[in-house]
């Protein structure tokens, strides 16, 4: 067993030593007495003589009982312990992820190892685990060592943004146990599971950042926050790989969004928009690519009572080419009789059905299949004729009927996957049903994405990337490593390739805006308590505390009847 | 609520009342004395303030299948 | 000065004493006195009716006192004793150093047994003679009548209080000044707060065939000193000062020796048949003189 201090602050106790000393040294500043019998204390002890102080507080009883009365007492405050030699515990460290850690990395560096050798204490054997919110990310650290965790923990950089920490700290309370702490090192007050602690390390800060942007063409628009309770002043300016532009002085508001708008550098295919620094640097730099979209080729094929539809049609997609032949094409569109009833698919296309003049309305309510090309559109009000259809095949999926028949189906395996309207869409109200256009829409997107060529586009920090790349070609890459089906954690360009093959040039901003928010952070832990509980389990002081304390009250007794005077009222009181 | 972990130590009070009567120079009915031995047979009994917490998560489970 | 109390005071203590002296006196009884007639049988032979004894007669003798029931039984004259019945002496000398005043407690009790003295002495019949004595002299003092300053000074000398030259022990009272009458109860009021052998004052005491009897007044203030820590105690009296610490220790060995000082003055008075009294002054009057005067003589119940 090994001695320890439960509460190494009681030692504060021990500042009583001289202010006692000083009271038995002010003493001499005697009271005067007048007495009759002063002959008598004549024949007692020599009398005290000025400067011999030292000698005299040596001399006197009370002051060493007293003295050591203190240093009882501090030694009881400071609650001595006997740590069991076989005790052991578990400590789980859980970092908070969000981005917003990033801003108190120092403060973290801090305040963990002085925490952490707190809890060493309180345990003969401590193994430690250090994990972190996300829960895709592996166990930063699990061992016996703390240095060990905390090159770990120096070493980690939080990449999330707002999201849920309930199950990292439900899998670290369970890895903990019973016998064990959880500490959730964060930088804000937050909920947590019972039996969870938290170590707060933030502190409020006047962040100013860049929260979204647009950019159409050459026009780019950004929005400025002051996500800080003051009115905040910063500059900013476009940076470029050849120069930088004039500096711009912004004031903003508490909590004030501003829209900056301007036109991308000629030329320039990329830049960045930079705000002067403060606390938080994610939010500082907006970079920024000029949209290069893929463009999707289409070919139309129909007779002359089809041109108005068709172009109707291209004129309101966008980023389309419509092509002369067909060869090239991505998506044909194409206005068919009903009959032949089963026509060889030639890629992909929308087929439009072509029919003679009726009178005779569809009877019925039309009916969405749960789709995602169909997900959230409303069909109620589409009036349709009673034509001939295009016969119903296996394998077609489809996505709208009315009653009996499917209205809009997919038809073809993948590489052919067509869609087919099967009404005729000039004797309907279809082209101006939104539900109807939009559906087109998502279905020329849906090729736009699948279709293996390059464009240049913004995105935001950890965005989900859908890069269609050859089939038989190599595996994608991210410029720079990394996993290519999401944009970087930090702001910044990034290029997506397959082989020596660009894919996808673009530029990740961060725009979490409540992430950049730090009005809330504060500096806290419920540790105290914590630690005293762990060593009260890990430790023995039953035995001592009764001891300590009856010891005390005996050098009570004996003070007090040191300085004691006799009783009182007591007849004759003369002693012998 | 409060409660005592070592309600025996209450006798040490009573052994106290004896000593303050045989000796009766210790005076230990002064105040000051009286206190600190009536605060220091309070520390013995080690009482204990429970306090409700804030609650905490009860989570119940049953196997689906009757084999489980 | 000298924290004497007001007539007014003076006459409530004298009050208060005539009768508490119905109850307790002085020791007049089982002592042959001698006097002036009066109430008490003295040492000589008198014309009291209290028969004493038988002797022959011798001539010169007084023919009246021939016991003629005896002529005529023996046929010898036979002288009739009858005791004579005398008037007890009583000198009372209150010690008028400032420690008998140095509390409110100790000074009344002082002048309460000084006035007990005195009644107890009148009421007894007996002469009566007062004294008030200081370091230096004496004065012959009445009973209830406040002493002038002129008194004051010749008693004590000339006022050393505060002289903080003076470093002198406190000085007995002046004994030797005072005209104690022969063979009268000597009794002496003083607290007994000087050092030195008793010797020289109880011999004065006990002198020319006297009684002595000593009412010592003390105060809780000397018995069980409140003190603690350091303190500056300055003498009363001569005004002497010294710094003292005072702890539990000390103060057990200041009482050893307040002790032992009265100890000593109780075992040599018994040599000189002197009786040595104290008397407590916070106490009730006569639960004080029972303590210790009432067993050990000093004082007596009155029936």
């Amino acid at each position: 067993m090994s001695l320890s201090f439960a509460n190494p602050a009681g030692f504060w106790a021990l500042l009583a030593l001289p202010i006692l000393l000083g009271i038995h040294l002010l003493q001499r500043q005697s009271r005067r007495v007048v007495t009759s019998t002063m002959f008598l204390f004549d024949t007692l002890t020599p009398v005290s003589v000025e400067g011999r102080r030292i000698e005299r507080l040596r001399n006197s009883l009370p002051l060493w009982l007293q003295l050591a009365a203190v240093v009882l007492l501090a030694c009881i405050l400071a609650g001595p312990r006997w740590l069991r030699r076989d005790s052991s515990q578990r400590v789980v460290v859980v970092l908070d992820s969000s981005v917003s850690m990033g801003a108190f990395r120092d403060e973290l560096a801090r305040a963990l190892p002085a925490h952490l050798q707190t809890l060493t204490r309180v345990a003969a054997r401590t193994e430690w685990h250090l994990l972190e919110t996300d829960p895709a990310r592996p166990t930063l650290y699990a061992g016996t060592e703390l240095d060990a965790l905390l090159a770990a923990a120096k070493a980690w950089v939080p990449h999330l943004g707002k999201h849920d920490f309930a199950p990292t700290l439900n899998v670290a309370r369970g890895l903990a146990r019973e016998a064990g702490v959880t500490v959730f090192v964060t930088d804000r007050r937050t909920d947590v599971p019972a039996g969870v602690e938290i170590l707060a390390v933030g502190h409020p800060l006047d962040n100013c950042g860049w929260v979204g942007v647009s950019v159409n063409g050459d026009r780019w628009r950004a929005l400025v926050q002051n996500h800080s309770a003051t009115s905040q002043t910063r500059s900013w300016h476009i940076e470029t790989e050849s120069g930088a532009s004039a500096e711009t002085s912004l004031t903003l508001a508490p909590g004030q969004i501003r829209t900056l708008g301007g036109t991308l550098p000629a030329g320039k295919n990329r830049c960045e928009l930079v705000l002067s620094k403060d606390g938080f640097a994610l939010d500082d730099r907006l970079p920024l690519v000029r949209p290069e979209p893929k463009r999707v080729a289409l070919a139309v094929n129909g007779d002359k009572s089809w041109d108005a539809f068709f172009n109707h049609l291209t004129g309101s997609l966008p980023d389309v080419d419509v092509a002369s032949g067909t060869a090239r094409a991505d998506i044909r569109l194409e206005a068919r009789a009903p009959a032949p009833a089963a026509n060889p698919a030639e890629g992909r296309a929308i087929i439009f059905l072509s029919a003679p003049n009726s009178t005779t309305n569809l009877a019925g309510e039309p009916l969405a299949e749960n789709n995602p090309l169909t997900a959230g559109l409303v069909w109620n009000g589409l009036l349709c004729k009673q034509t001939d259809p295009f016969m119903h095949q296996d394998g077609d999926e489809t996505l709208v009927w009315q009653g009996d028949r499917p209205l809009i189906f997919l038809r073809g395996g993948r590489a052919e996957r067509s869609l087919y309207v099967n009404f005729d869409v000039r004797q309907s109200n279809a082209d101006r049903l939104p539900a109807f256009v939009v559906l087109l829409n998502r279905f020329v997107e849906s090729i736009r994405a699948e279709k293996v060529s390059f464009e240049r586009r913004n995105v935001e920090t950890n965005q989900a990337l859908e890069v269609a790349g050859d089939q038989a070609g190599p595996p994608l890459g991210m410029s720079g490593g990394g996993d290519a089906s999401r944009a970087p954690f930090s702001p910044g360009f990034f290029e997506v390739r397959q082989g020596d093959r660009p894919l996808l040039e673009g530029a990740a901003h961060f725009a979490d805006a409540r992430e950049s928010d730090f009005k809330a952070a504060e500096t806290f832990d419920t540790l105290e308590g914590k630690s005293s509980q762990m060593a009260a389990r890990n430790s023995r002081d039953d035995f001592l505390w009764p001891v300590l304390a009856l010891a005390l009250g005996a050098l009570f007794l004996a003070n007090w009847a040191a300085t004691g005077r006799g009783p009182r009222g007591v007849r004759g009181g003369v002693a012998g | 609520m409060i409660r005592f972990a070592a309600p025996e130590w209450a006798l040490l009070a009573l052994l106290l009342v004896v000593v303050a009567v045989a000796w009766r120079r210790l005076q230990l009915w002064l105040p000051l004395r009286a206190t600190c031995l009536g605060l220091l047979v309070l520390a013995l009994m080690q009482p204990e303030i429970r306090r409700l917490g804030k609650g905490l998560d009860l989570w119940t489970a049953r196997p689906r299948r009757r084999t489980a | 000065m000298h924290l004497w109390p007001k007539d007014s005071a003076l006459r409530a203590i004298q009050t208060r004493m005539q009768n508490a002296a119905r109850r307790v006196r002085l020791p007049l009884r089982n002592r042959v006195w001698r006097g002036e007639s009066g109430n008490w049988q003295g040492a000589g032979v008198g014309s009291s009716i209290d028969f004493q004894d038988h002797r022959p007669y011798l001539p010169g003798d007084d023919p009246r006192y021939i016991d003629w029931q005896a002529y005529a039984r023996t046929g010898h004259y036979t002288m009739k004793l009858y005791r004579e019945e005398v008037s007890p002496r009583v000198d009372v000398a209150l010690d008028v150093s400032d420690s008998m005043f140095f509390d409110d407690a100790k000074r009344e009790r002082a002048l309460e047994l000084f006035f007990f003295c005195a009644e107890s002495a009148l009421q007894a019949g007996s002469s009566l003679r007062c004294h008030a004595v200081g370091t230096v002299d004496s004065v012959p003092w009445t009973p209830g009548a406040a002493l002038r300053e002129a008194e004051w000074t010749r008693v004590s000398g000339p006022p050393t209080l505060g002289d903080l030259s003076a470093n002198a022990a406190p000085a007995p009272p002046a004994l030797a000044r005072v005209p104690w009458r022969q063979g009268a109860l000597r009794v002496l009021v003083s607290d007994l707060l000087f050092p030195g052998s008793p010797e020289p004052h109880l011999s004065l005491l006990a002198a020319a065939k006297g009684r002595g009897v000593v009412l010592v007044p003390y105060c809780r203030a000397e018995s069980e000193p409140d003190l603690d820590g350091n303190v500056e105690l300055a003498d009363c009296e001569t005004g002497a000062r010294r710094t003292q610490h005072i702890d539990g220790g000390v103060l057990d060995r200041y009482r050893r020796g307040y002790g032992r000082h009265f100890e000593m003055w109780k075992e040599h008075a018994r040599r000189y048949a002197v009786v040595v009294a104290r008397v407590a002054a916070e106490e009730n009057f006569h639960d004080a003189l029972r303590a210790d005067a009432l067993p050990i003589g000093a004082v007596e119940m009155t029936h």
